[in-house]
């Protein structure tokens, strides 16, 4: 089956720094891909790169960005507009400043409507408000008319999702869609997406840091580190086994329920290192417990499993 | 009338709008010009600086009127007057048919109406001076006075006498007999001034306060529009009896231009007179498009720099003296862009007393030095030389001044003064030492030159023409017998000893008497400059395009 | 909310009273009589008395103060001075010629510093942005009686494209309105363009443009709507001074507002007329302080509730 959305060779740089790297990997329908890693190690800008909305001073370079066999670099300003909320919805990480303030959240899901869908101004409304009882806003009419500052940190994230999906992508891109919300928040919001991944078949580019997300809607999992994916599998796989010396340092961080108290949370040493600044050799070497002398030399993504891609030359050498 | 409130009012009248250009529609007989302020009142007994005085004469009219040379002739007299041997008596005969603007026939009695008003002070006129001399003023001044004292606390009781003034009076509907306490050559020039001009006493009634914006009076025009600040419009009055019609249909005159914009306005047909500010003169007199339509008129005035005699260093004559030898007449002349001629005495040309063979100060700076040294002042001193603001090219002309004296050791330090500051201090007792003060005519005569200026007699601490504050007894005795002289050579002769006598004294260094240039649009015809009225509204026409 | 209302009134009514006071006795300190300026230099002692009398010239200063401010409160701004017609005729009569050479200069301000602060925060630091930069610059201190008179004495008088000065029908105001436009241009398109800057980088810009909303709607629906709401502030204080009165301009195209009058009253000393002039546009400023705080609330869905 054909990959809804297929990224190839994928670069960002600023200037001559690269922050994303040839990086390449491939959502299928109704699949969801978690994108994984530190700030700053580039999956935002992966993310956005996808619909043409990185800032100004980034160029973006890449082989392919397919959605539906359709190649996005070719495509003009305005038939990328066309794409953006019509074909991929993004959702972003703080509702609370990624809905506009002084508009009315329904405004803001009706104006995808009238945009893409042509509807009028009393049809896109009244899609509005069944929107926004699809993502579970309990009296939608009245929320519609208000405004972001008046409704609770779940309901704005509820809006965004609304806002997001109202024209029905496929794709549905979202940016740390829990990371600003309390656990209890995050649980709602979690389900509410995969219920909707249920009902529509939705496709979720999923970019987040928090592993336990991860662990509930993804099906699999990209690892990435200083711009390039170093670990691609499963996430039962992963989780089970984990080959690359970052992920198995991601992994041991999280701190566990089951963990004795007292006990201090594991760390990884130094930080990522500057784009402007990577070691020729693997980019983690420099913080990795085993590196050897051939880490010295550029690492390739191979195959290690079927459908586990690893980026580290000796990724075989541990077993749990 | 002092330099500077002549000037306030004399911002250039500018003439009509283009037909066509669009910059706001006029009719093709309507004069249009500008000033920069606007008339406090058109009230005849409040009139006292020159524009004002110019409406003054096609609103009203007087009984005498002078000519282009300067000659008195009738107006509202159907004759010049009798006068009697003594010069104390002057009788006089109203034209018949002459009427106001609301109708009614002009008799006698308008003038005894219009002076005795003059002396109520709730007319709050500024004649009073003036007319001191009539028979009787001084009584029925100080009368009318306590009686509006008495207004003030309520008590209604019968009018103070005298109740009338004996030295107006008239003998019937077209006769009038004007008395004199002393014999003045110059007062028949008195009463082609406003504060005679004779008023309605029904209209003064009926607009009370309100009566100087509603003028009512026997000339060619009235007024017909009032925009305070803004505008004023004069049609023709439908009731004036020649001798001649007026050829202007309207008259239009712009409120709140300066003399940069009247200029621009002018330039561009948007205004039909223009009065040439000194900085455009040499450029506009040079512009073959203008300089037919330019004329010149050489003022009945004189600026001069005045010293104050009782302040060091001023105090020796010697070192007054030094000052009219240190200044270049010729080169201040040249800095005004030729608009003056250096003045060799106070009393101007054209005005009666003059002394054309008088020679005044010559331009000696070694003199001048050697007189310093004597007085005590080898290396001269430091002084400031003060000036007002309302006259645009004074700084010039006292800078040139300074340089001049800067020649002979006197470091004059110039300071501008707000118009309004310069007149109270100057006119202080020991308050200002040195400044530039000018005067022009009230009417041509010495004695409105050196009568009110170098009078000692006339000292005051507050208020005193006399800026100089001078005294000498010998020039005061002959002021005064002029003043009462009857006969004219004598009169001439006594005016003339007694200028002698201040020019070496030197209280004042005359400087120049100014050149006023104006100018008129090609469609304007009978545009001359009268020596006292300037312009004649009542002799222009338009031609029609 | 009410009570906040009141608040503000009192304030307002105090500043009032403060400013009223201050011209006063400013008015009072200058060293220069009126009568003088009124009577003229031939006057007489006993006309001069009578006028002082009159005006209650002659009255001490608190006398003086407390019945003008009683007449005040009566909206009785007295009379002037020098040409005894009721001050508040005078400043109702010159307002309209303010009011519109005001809402000229306005409406320049509006129509070229929002497109332009626009762009110049979309494109920033490409050449129009720099170019607005040093234009802006420029234009803020420029003074305003040297730029209206270059454009009288180019566009007027040289070229004749408009009037020179006065008021005589619309075409009178445009060179005015130039003028101030110009002077107030530049400084509301860089602080459109800084407000759009801190906008155009929030989130929800991002999310506009991510729903495939066009630039321009990005731009002017979702960015300006936010960026302009401090603008308001300003524009209302600016309004309120212009609105009292733009001297400079006024002077040299010889429009009949208040600025003139106003110069002119000092020019006499014509003390009433300085008061009620001085005092009207206090109250325009307090009264537009007051307007703008109400629709800021109206305006910011965020205040609003609050």
């Amino acid at each position: 089956m054909q990959p809804l959305l297929d990224i190839r060779n994928l670069s960002v740089r600023f200037g001559a720094a690269p922050a994303v790297d040839g990086v390449s990997f491939t959502v299928a329908e109704g699949e969801t891909l978690a994108l994984v890693g530190e700030s700053g190690c580039g999956k935002t800008l992966t993310a956005l790169s996808v619909l043409r909305l990185t800032p100004p001073a980034a160029v973006v370079e890449a082989e392919s960005i397919a959605l539906h066999r359709r190649e996005l670099t070719r495509l003009s300003e305005r038939e990328m507009r066309q794409v953006r909320g019509k074909e991929v919805g993004v959702v972003f990480q703080d509702p609370l400043t990624a809905l506009n303030p002084v508009w009315p959240v329904g405004e803001q899901v009706a104006e995808g409507l009238r945009l893409h869908e042509g509807l009028g101004r009393r049809a896109a409304w009244e899609r509005t408000v069944e929107a926004l009882r699809e993502v579970g806003i309990a009296d939608p009419r009245r929320r519609a008319s208000e405004y972001p500052h008046q409704l609770s940190g779940g309901m704005r994230q509820r809006a965004m999702i609304a806002a997001a999906l109202a024209c029905r992508p496929p794709l549905l891109i979202a940016d740390e869609p829990t990371t600003a919300l309390d656990v209890t928040l995050q649980a709602q919001i979690i389900d509410l997406l995969l219920r909707l991944r249920e009902e529509r078949r939705l496709s979720i580019l999923l970019i987040t840091h928090d592993l336990g997300v991860v662990a509930e809607l993804a099906h699999r999992v990209a690892v990435l580190y200083a711009g390039q994916v170093v670990e691609s599998a499963g996430v039962a796989a992963l989780f089970r086994r984990p080959l690359h010396p970052y992920t198995r340092a991601l992994l041991s961080a999280v701190p566990r329920v089951d963990g004795q108290a007292g006990r201090r949370l594991a760390t990884i040493e130094g930080a990522v290192p500057d784009p402007t600044r990577y070691p020729s050799g693997c980019r983690f070497a420099p913080r990795c417990p085993h590196a050897l002398e051939p880490c010295r030399e550029p690492q390739e993504l191979r195959e290690w499993e079927a459908g586990h891609w690893v980026r580290c030359g000796r990724a075989g050498e541990w077993t749990t | 009338m002092d330099r500077r409130s002549f000037l306030a009012a004399l911002a250039a009248p500018a003439a009509a709008l283009l037909p066509g250009c669009g910059h706001g529609a006029q009719s093709a007989g309507t004069l249009r010009l500008a000033y920069e302020t606007d008339f406090k009142s058109l009230d005849p007994a409040q009139c006292f600086d020159a524009s004002t005085l110019q409406v003054m004469r096609i609103l009203y009219g007087g009984l005498l009127d002078c000519d282009d040379d300067l000659k008195l002739v009738p107006w509202l007299a159907a004759e010049m007057p009798e006068v009697s041997a003594d010069r104390l008596s002057y009788t006089f005969t109203i034209r018949q048919g002459v009427r106001f603007a609301n109708g009614r026939e002009l008799t006698a009695d308008d003038f005894v109406y219009a002076i005795e008003r003059i002396f109520e002070p709730a007319t709050k006129s500024v004649g009073t001076t003036f007319l001191r001399n009539l028979r009787g003023a001084e009584p029925f001044g100080e009368a009318r006075q306590r009686d509006a004292e008495e207004q003030g606390t309520g008590r209604r009781e019968r009018l103070a006498e005298p109740r009338r003034l004996e030295g107006v009076r008239a003998l019937d509907r077209c006769t009038l007999r004007i008395e004199l306490e002393k014999p003045d050559l110059a007062f028949l020039w008195l009463l082609t001034l406003p504060y005679t001009y004779p008023v309605p006493r029904e209209e003064v009634e009926r607009h009370g306060e309100v009566f100087s914006r509603n003028p009512c009076g026997t000339g060619p025009f009235l007024l017909d529009e009032w925009q305070r600040g803004q505008r004023l419009g004069f049609g023709r009055n439908p009731m004036f009896q020649g001798p001649a019609r007026p050829g202007l249909d309207r008259i239009e005159m712009l409120i709140g231009y300066d003399l940069m914009t009247q200029t621009m306005m002018f330039e561009r047909g948007e205004l039909d007179l223009l009065n040439i500010p000194l900085p455009d003169l040499v450029r506009l007199s040079r512009d073959p498009r203008w300089s037919p339509q330019v004329r010149s008129l050489l003022l009945q005035e004189t600026d001069f720099l005045s010293m104050n005699c009782e302040m060091e260093p001023f105090t020796d004559p010697r070192v007054r003296q030094a000052v009219s030898y240190a200044v270049n007449r010729e080169r201040i002349v040249q800095f005004t862009s030729g608009a003056g001629i250096p003045a060799q005495g106070l009393v101007p040309p054209g005005v009666f007393g003059h002394d054309p063979g008088r020679k005044g100060y010559g331009y000696d700076p070694g003199r001048a030095k050697r007189m310093l040294q004597e007085a005590g002042y080898p290396d001269g001193f430091a002084v400031e030389l003060w000036y007002p603001t309302d006259v645009p090219h004074w700084g010039q002309i006292c800078q040139v001044a300074q340089q001049d004296l800067k020649k002979v050791g006197i470091r004059a330090n110039l300071k501008q003064v707000a118009e309004s500051i310069f007149n109270e201090a100057t006119a202080r007792r020991r308050t200002v030492a040195f400044s530039m003060y000018g005067w022009t005519e009230d009417y041509p005569d010495a004695s409105d030159f050196l009568g009110t200026l170098c009078d000692g007699s006339k000292i005051a601490e507050e208020e005193c023409t006399n800026a100089s504050f001078y005294n000498n007894e010998d020039v005061n005795e002959l002021l005064h017998r002029a003043a009462v002289a009857t006969d004219e050579a004598a009169r001439a002769d006594l005016y003339r000893r007694a200028e002698d006598l201040i020019l070496e004294d030197a209280p004042v260094c005359v400087l120049i008497h100014p050149k006023e240039y104006r100018m008129c649009q090609p469609r304007v015809k009978g545009f001359t400059l009268h020596p006292m009225w300037f312009v004649r509204y009542e002799n222009l026409w338009l031609e029609r395009a | 909310m009410i009570v906040r209302l009141l608040r503000r009134l009192l304030w307002a009514a105090l500043t009032l009273l403060g400013t009223s006071l201050i011209v006063f006795l400013i008015a009072h300190a200058v060293p220069a009589d009126p009568i003088k300026a009124f009577a003229g230099p031939h006057a007489d002692k006993a006309t001069q008395e009578a006028l002082r009398r009159e005006l209650h010239l002659d009255d001490p200063l608190a006398t003086q103060y407390l019945r003008f401010l009683g007449n005040a409160l009566r909206g009785d701004l007295g009379r002037s001075n020098v040409t005894r017609e009721p001050v508040i005729e005078a400043i109702l009569a010159r307002f309209p010629a303010t009011l519109a050479l005001s809402l000229g200069g306005l409406l320049i301000w509006l129509v070229v510093s929002i497109p332009l602060g626009v762009l110049t925060a979309k494109h920033r630091d490409k050449p129009i942005d720099r170019v607005t930069l040093v234009l802006a610059t420029v234009t803020v201190s420029v003074p305003t009686f040297w730029l209206g008179r270059m454009l009288q004495f180019e566009l007027a008088y040289r070229l004749g494209w408009f009037p020179v000065a006065g008021l005589f029908s619309w075409t009178s105001l445009i060179l005015p309105s130039v003028t101030l436009g110009i002077v107030g241009v530049g400084y509301y398109a860089r602080l459109v363009h800084s407000n759009m800057l801190d906008v155009l980088n929030q989130d929800y810009i991002r999310a506009a443009r991510a729903r495939g909303l066009s630039e321009p709607v990005v731009l002017f629906k979702h960015g300006l709507r936010n960026a302009c709401l401090p603008v308001l502030t300003v524009l209302g204080m600016d309004m309120a001074g212009l609105l009292g009165g733009v001297v400079f301009t006024e002077s040299v195209f010889a429009l009949p507002g208040l600025g003139a009058l106003s110069l002119q009253a000092v020019l006499n000393l014509d003390v009433p007329m300085i008061m009620g002039t001085v005092l009207f546009a206090a109250l325009l400023v307090v009264t537009a302080n007051l307007v703008v705080d109400c629709v800021y609330r109206l305006v910011d869905p965020r205040i609003k509730g609050a």
